[in-house]
């Protein structure tokens, strides 16, 4: 039975009586980034200070994709299934190609070199969006060739497909995780200073309203902050908060919370071929559970172009 | 008569940290993230970095190039003339060290900086324990590329400040050993060996606030410390020669190569003091 408090009406047809915690790798130092790949059939994740990329199923076990990895943090994965990576210490975005060569995407804007980007998401148009707090530079161990940070602000980009870099949100104290809604009208920011979660509109041509609204204010005085975040198909939010994952109703009310215990929760993302299992980083190790509403899938869809 | 002339006007934001680079004056003001330059022939004052991570000690190495404690951070940074801020990275047995507070650089671009153990709370997971001893390390660049990082003092608790003599034979440790008592110890240097710790003096702390937060040598040996009443002149002995007091605390002092002192102070103002023998 899956740990949980706070709950509401609603949390019973998410989190199902008879599912599980089940831990599957353990052993890290800093989990982070989790995201399927549905045509290997495998969880890509990455240990941010043991440098790592890692991919993973139940049948092969784990294996290393790439080593060192300029401390990449979130991921996701285009229409195409190329690995779309923040990251943190090499301060770009970066694509991985099929051939496992690397293109920059990104790694400055307005003529700045980018902070430390968090996390990443792309949007059905093939525009990525992704946070820019500037945390990674004084993580004791982080250090890459280039510490100084030279923007005053924390923004949230957006890269669209002609390659232009924009900014599409200034004002955030600490942007983290993002995630956009099932008809991607509105993108979620989870913000780690302000322990709560804010909604901006999104115009139909990817552009975001300047003013976002306070979505959800994190409840809770355990150990945890607003990092990851992902959406499921019924528009409901999991956002990572203390003591766990924190779910909300498409409204932002707090449905109940999916208890973590003594492990820091980072990142989740959705996986398997029903996309119904919710797969969780923590600091030290990788999660699943089964959940009853599937989640919003991540790379290339019927119709998508291969 | 000493005569003290105020450079840079307080501001309330305590001036950390101040070092000579050669031509001009580079202090810190940890709380604000920011560090300064002031040039004495012009009176100008920059910014010369801005999002510091907290840096507290600076240090000038013998081409002038500024390096910081990113106390936090738990890492030494070097400032770079092309504006970019790199880590000469290092560990200590395969570990990193602790909570870095205050430095100085040799002619050899060796770095020894005061490695306390704090209780403090490194951003990210904390997963890199402290190192079981509060020691002066040292920085030494590799050859060819990279650093390595040795231990230098293997007597100290709580070590807070260091200082070399002009011609590096001889270090000075400010060590708190005890719950509001500060050390100060000198040892010799020779062949990179240090000889045994010698006390020169003992201060008691002053309302909670460390009784020495920075020190300075001058070329014929005294020592310049700033101290929570003023600066302090020491005999190399020990023996104190004078006192200039400051209204609001001395936080540390830079003598400029032509012997010029200079201080900063708890309110952030950068003084200049003239009039004492041998500074």
């Amino acid at each position: 039975m899956i740990p949980t408090d706070l709950a509401q009406p609603g949390l019973d047809a998410i989190v199902p009586h008879d599912s599980e915690i089940e831990q599957i790798i353990d052993g890290l130092l800093f989990g982070e980034g989790p995201v399927w790949h549905s045509a290997e059939g495998m969880l890509y994740w990455v240990d941010i200070f043991d440098d790592t990329i890692w991919k993973w199923s139940h049948t092969t076990g784990r294996e290393i994709v790439m080593r060192p990895s300029g401390r990449a943090n979130g991921m996701t994965f285009d229409n195409s299934h190329r690995l779309i990576v923040a990251g943190w210490s090499s301060r770009t975005v970066w694509r991985r190609e099929r051939d496992g060569s690397i293109t920059i995407l990104a790694d400055e804007e307005g003529g700045l070199p980018l902070n430390t980007p968090n996390d990443i998401v792309t949007r059905s148009d093939g525009s990525i969006y992704w946070t820019d707090p500037s945390g990674g530079l004084y993580i004791p161990g982080m250090s890459g060739a280039d510490v100084q940070r030279y923007r005053d602000d924390h923004p949230v980009y957006r890269l669209a497909a002609d390659g232009r870099v924009t900014v599409a949100i200034r004002d955030l104290p600490y942007p983290n995780g993002l995630a956009f809604n099932v008809d991607e009208s509105i993108l979620y920011v989870a913000d780690t200073w302000d322990r709560s979660v804010v909604a901006f509109d999104v115009a139909e041509d990817g552009t975001v309203h300047p003013k976002g609204r306070t979505f959800y204010e994190l409840v809770g005085t355990e150990d945890g902050v607003a990092d990851g975040m992902k959406i499921d198909i019924e528009d409901n939010v999991y956002v990572t908060g203390p003591a766990g994952i924190h779910v909300l109703d498409k409204e932002g009310n707090l449905l109940g919370r999916i208890l973590f215990g003594s492990q820091h929760c980072t990142n989740m993302g959705w996986g398997d071929d029903d996309w119904r299992t919710l797969y969780v980083t923590t600091f030290q190790g990788v999660y699943r559970l089964r959940l009853g509403i599937p989640g919003v899938p991540v790379g290339p869809q019927l119709g998508s172009p291969l | 008569m000493s005569t003290i002339t105020q450079l840079v006007e307080p501001t309330g934001s305590e001036a950390t940290s101040v070092t000579w680079d050669g031509h001009r004056l580079v202090f810190s003001r940890s709380a604000d993230n920011e560090i300064f330059a002031h040039d004495p022939a012009t009176g100008s004052t920059e910014v010369f970095r801005r999002h510091t991570g907290g840096v507290t000690g600076l240090a000038a190495g013998p081409d002038g190039r500024i390096y910081g404690c990113q106390t936090l951070s738990r890492r030494i940074v070097m400032y770079n003339d092309d504006g970019t801020t790199s880590v000469p990275e290092a560990q200590l047995g395969g570990r990193f060290h602790n909570f870095p507070r205050y430095l100085v650089v040799d002619h050899r671009h060796h770095v020894w900086f005061a490695d306390p153990r704090l209780a403090l709370r490194s951003p990210g997971p904390q997963v890199y324990p402290l190192l079981d001893h509060g020691s002066v390390l040292r920085l030494e660049p590799r050859e060819g590329d990279g650093w390595r990082i040795r231990r230098m003092t293997t007597d100290t608790l709580h070590p807070t400040v260091v200082a070399l003599t002009a011609d590096g034979d001889r270090l000075y440790v400010v060590d708190t050993v005890s719950p509001g008592q500060q050390h100060l110890r000198g040892y010799s240097v020779e062949d990179d060996i240090l000889g045994p710790g010698t006390s020169i003096a003992t201060f008691q702390f002053h309302n909670d606030t460390p009784a020495v937060t920075g020190l300075a040598v001058t070329r014929a040996g005294r020592l310049v410390l700033a101290a929570a009443n003023g600066v302090r002149i020491m005999s190399p002995g020990g023996e104190d020669e004078k006192l200039v007091e400051i209204g609001d605390g001395a936080t540390d002092v830079a003598i400029s190569d032509t012997g010029v002192l200079f201080v900063t102070t708890r309110s952030g103002a950068l003084l200049q003091i003239s009039g004492l023998s041998d500074a």
